[in-house]
């Protein structure tokens, strides 16, 4: 039972008014009579003959308050629950992603899907266990079988709207491990897009009129040798062409705007060029409004030109110097293993040695090492297999496999943690000393085919942007929600993001720093380190995630590939019925028999 | 004339009472009488006794029998009519006016009692008796009956027996003729009972309006008894006015089942039913 307008009630003032008006004596037409002997005969007969006779002469009196109180009633928007009078526990999955800030149902697709899901809630009897479960790009349990209505609908209301996708797999496998623990359970989804919960029924409310909205799914530049060529990506979710201006700033100031048609269900790819080279920060933006604004602009921060600077300290290897040089934006200097201090380098690679003393502004990486006082070198093993290395520098090339002659057996200090090994032997290892960070490769590149190996350039490529990052960050491409690792220079005091609503945040120390967490506004994010020598700024973007392409990834089973005669994804039934036309049409047959009653009465 | 014009006293000039016991009185009229005298129509034979009239002697039956016999004739009485008006306030309403009607009708009567010979003796009364004006013996008196009638009004309530109880009897046995609308306090039995106790000869006219007859009222009304002052709040229905109707002839039949227990003529009369109509309902 449930009011959709409480504030009908107000409509009760009118039973009071009704009482005043029959307490407050009724203006008589006076008619003089011969006698009264006649008519004091007729009412006492007839008063006689109707023992309730007070009763029936107030009888139109509860008639109409009785009518008042039905049409305040109707007023009030008054509901009945007609569902779930079983207590069966329901598991209330909010979809809380990107696409539910449309606002094709106003004021949003996730607005009204809270309000339905509270007037759902409240529908329930009283005893119904409800676990609240909110899914985007994290599934979240908010809260877990409870039957308080008020802490159900608290944590429905606490549900905000987050700029990611639907993570699929991950709300599918929550929905059911809580459904395992409640067998009996009943899934009701809120949602804008049929999420599928293995083969378990669903009760599911969608939230979608249309889906005209135009996103900027995709946002990248390269830079020439007089300008910078920006492209960007527009997905048409619509079933119509859409004709839209886009518009693209640079440090956001107006450089270039376009009218392009993105075909209905499709993409659109606008580029631009000749933007200046003095461009740090690009955005673009479509000026068209659609349903779902956010996904209309997308950043990018333009990579500085500054060359990463990478001293190779060898005897002489081939295979190094030629890689080193062939990666665009490396200016490499070598030298041999008589140079005793380093600095002024962002990389140092030592290839058959490990200097006495760490550089202090960049990391290092050590082929072949010979004993030091970092880390013991032990004997050599021979012919090592070579097992899965799960680590940033073997990015894209997981499938690489190569042989190793021999390679010295590296006791891992407490300080590294190990990459590769082969019988508990570490093969390579990773660590971080006084703030720089160290790769250790055992073997030497002449002892092994990896060299020989087409993967071998992406390996050093990889190194490299690990190493001696271009911008501070690593994760290239990063949409909002994004746990985003910086690699700050050894040398870096402390570092500051600012983020794109000006606010400043200081991540560091400690350093490294923990991961960053807070991209969840898309913008041009700024890193700032700063150092005894100087400042280093950057700038890195988070963006919008092409939900739909996400989507699409991340699910395990999409709608198709289950077999639909285990499903019945049935649209949310209305538990409530409301009763305004009932109470209505009562109230109606009510005054229509007042009004017979009156004109038919036979009492005075 | 003032109560009745002179094309209704046509229309009733042949009238005359139907009266079906003898009547006493003082006065000679041509209503029989158990008074034997002096009249054309014989009665019967008895001795002659000293004393009696010797002009009454059948000298034929003398002839025959050798005795001395007296004719005894019938002798011929006016008849005492009392005309019983109720003046109280209840008789002062409807259109026609009942009370107006009521004269009229006292008027009739008198009108054609006069013409048989009657006395008559007019006696207004609500509480009490207000005056018995009369007798008016000659068709003469007429116009003394008229100009009295016309100057009566209604005034008080109405009480018919305590009125006939305190009212001072200058006739004996008659023909008494009541004029109400019978809404009378205590009601008419006990008068009609006194009246027969006086011997009277009751003729009981109930007379009524229209709007009593038949109310022709709706909505929510306050009526007000004209003759008490006391009032009732009734809102009119179809089934109300139903009842009423219902109670109304109740009303009349208890009367007449009354009248017939006590012998007494009763019609009722609505006021506006012509005056020689009402003298013929009367008489017939």
């Amino acid at each position: 039972m449930s009011f959709e307008t409480p504030i009908g009630f107000i409509g009760l003032l009118a039973i009071p008014i009704i009482i005043l008006l029959y307490i407050l004596k009724q203006k008589r037409e006076e008619v003089t009579v011969s006698s009264l002997v006649l008519w004091s005969r007729v009412l006492e007969d007839m008063q006689a003959q109707t023992p309730w006779q007070k009763l029936r002469k107030n009888l139109l009196m509860f008639l109409q308050i009785l009518a008042a109180i039905l049409i305040v009633l109707a007023l009030t928007g008054f509901s009945v629950n007609t569902g779930n009078i079983s207590n069966q526990p329901i598991i209330l999955v909010m979809d809380y992603s990107l696409s539910m800030a449309s606002t094709d149902i106003k004021p949003t697709r996730l607005s009204a899907a809270k309000k339905d899901a509270i007037k759902y809630v409240d529908n329930l009897s009283s005893n119904t266990p409800v676990t609240v479960i909110s899914v985007a790009r994290q599934a979240n349990v908010l809260l877990y079988s409870s039957t308080s209505k008020e802490d159900i609908k608290r944590s429905i209301e606490s549900i905000e709207q987050s700029s990611s996708y639907t993570d699929r797999a991950k709300a599918e496998q929550l929905v059911l491990s809580i459904k395992n623990q409640q067998a009996d359970a009943q899934i009701v989804l809120f949602s804008d897009n049929p999420l599928v919960f293995g083969n378990e029924q669903i009760q599911y409310s969608e939230y979608k009129k249309q889906n005209d909205n135009v996103a900027v799914v995709n946002f990248t530049h390269t830079k020439t040798s007089a300008s910078v060529t920006a492209m960007s990506v527009l997905r048409n979710q619509g079933n119509s062409d859409a004709e839209i201006s886009i518009t693209l700033y640079g440090d956001d100031e107006f450089l270039d705007s376009q009218w392009v048609t993105v075909p209905a269900n499709g993409t659109k790819t606008v580029w631009w060029d000749k933007i200046p080279m003095t461009v740090k920060t690009m955005h673009v933006n479509i000026d068209t409004e659609d349903i779902l604004l956010d996904d209309n602009s997308a950043y990018k921060a333009v990579l500085s030109d500054s060359q990463v600077k990478v001293l190779l300290v060898t005897e002489g290897n081939f295979f190094l110097e030629k890689v080193l040089s062939l990666i665009e934006g490396v200016d490499l200097v070598r030298t041999t293993h008589e140079e005793r201090s380093f600095s002024g380098y962002d990389l140092y690679i030592f290839d058959g040695s490990v200097p006495d003393i760490l550089p202090e502004d960049g990391n290092v990486v050590v082929f072949a090492p010979q004993p030091n006082s970092y880390f013991q070198v032990g004997d050599w093993m021979s012919t090592p297999e070579i097992s899965y290395m799960d680590n940033s520098i073997f990015n894209f090339v997981e499938d690489l496999s190569f042989s190793i002659g021999r390679t010295r057996i590296i006791e891992s200090p407490t300080w590294a943690e190990t990459i590769m090994e082969y019988d508990g032997n570490p093969i390579i290892i990773e660590g971080v000393v006084n703030n720089t960070r160290i790769l250790v490769f055992g073997f030497d590149l002449y002892e092994t085919d990896l060299p020989l190996k087409t993967e071998f350039p992406i390996l050093i490529s990889n190194i490299i942007n690990e190493y001696a990052p271009y911008s501070g960050t690593v994760v290239n491409d990063a949409v909002t929600q994004d746990a985003v690792q910086f690699r700050l220079n050894p040398d870096t005091v402390k570092t500051n993001v600012l983020l794109p609503d000006g606010k400043r945040l200081q991540i560091a120390p400690p350093i490294p720093p923990e991961p960053f967490v807070n991209t969840n506004s898309p913008g041009i994010y700024c890193l700032e380190q700063i150092k005894d020598s100087g400042n280093v700024i950057t700038f890195f973007d988070i963006n919008i995630p092409d939900e739909w392409l996400m989507e699409e990834n991340s699910s395990i089973s999409s709608m198709s590939d289950i077999d639909t005669g285990y499903l019945t994804a049935e649209p949310l039934r209305n538990l409530a019925y409301k009763l305004t036309i009932p109470l209505l049409i009562l109230a109606m047959i009510l005054l229509l028999f007042e009004w017979w009653y009156y004109a038919k009465r036979n009492y005075i | 004339m003032k109560v009745l014009d002179n094309n209704t006293l046509r229309k009733i000039h042949s009238l005359s009472m139907q009266i079906k016991i003898p009547i006493s009185g003082q006065a000679t009229g041509n209503r029989k009488s158990r008074s034997k005298g002096s009249s054309v129509e014989f009665s019967d034979f008895r001795e002659y006794v000293p004393g009696d009239d010797f002009r009454r002697i059948d000298w034929n039956a003398y002839g025959r029998f050798n005795k001395l016999f007296i004719k005894l004739y019938m002798e011929e009485r006016e008849a005492p009519v009392n005309i019983f008006l109720d003046s109280s306030l209840s008789m002062d309403y409807g259109n026609p006016n009942k009370f107006l009607a009521s004269c009229r009708l006292a008027a009739a009567i008198s009108y054609i009692s006069l013409l048989s010979y009657d006395s008559i003796y007019i006696t207004p009364w609500n509480e009490k008796v207000q005056a018995t004006y009369g007798p008016f013996r000659t068709q003469s008196a007429f116009v003394q009956v008229d100009n009295l009638i016309s100057g009566f009004s209604t005034q008080g309530k109405s009480n018919f027996s305590d009125a006939l109880r305190q009212m001072e009897w200058k006739t004996g046995r008659g023909v008494s003729i009541i004029i109400t609308d019978g809404f009378v306090e205590k009601g008419l039995e006990e008068g009609l009972k006194y009246l027969k106790y006086r011997n009277q000869d009751i003729f009981l006219c109930i007379l009524l309006s229209p709007e009593e007859i038949s109310p022709n009222l709706e909505g929510a009304l306050q009526l007000n008894d004209m003759e008490t002052g006391k009032s009732i709040e009734v809102t009119m229905s179809a089934a109300l006015l139903k009842a009423y109707e219902k109670s109304f002839k109740q009303y009349l039949a208890d009367i007449k089942e009354k009248c017939r227990m006590w012998g007494v003529h009763n019609v009722v009369l609505p006021s506006d039913m012509p005056v020689d109509l009402m003298v013929k309902s009367i008489i017939t």
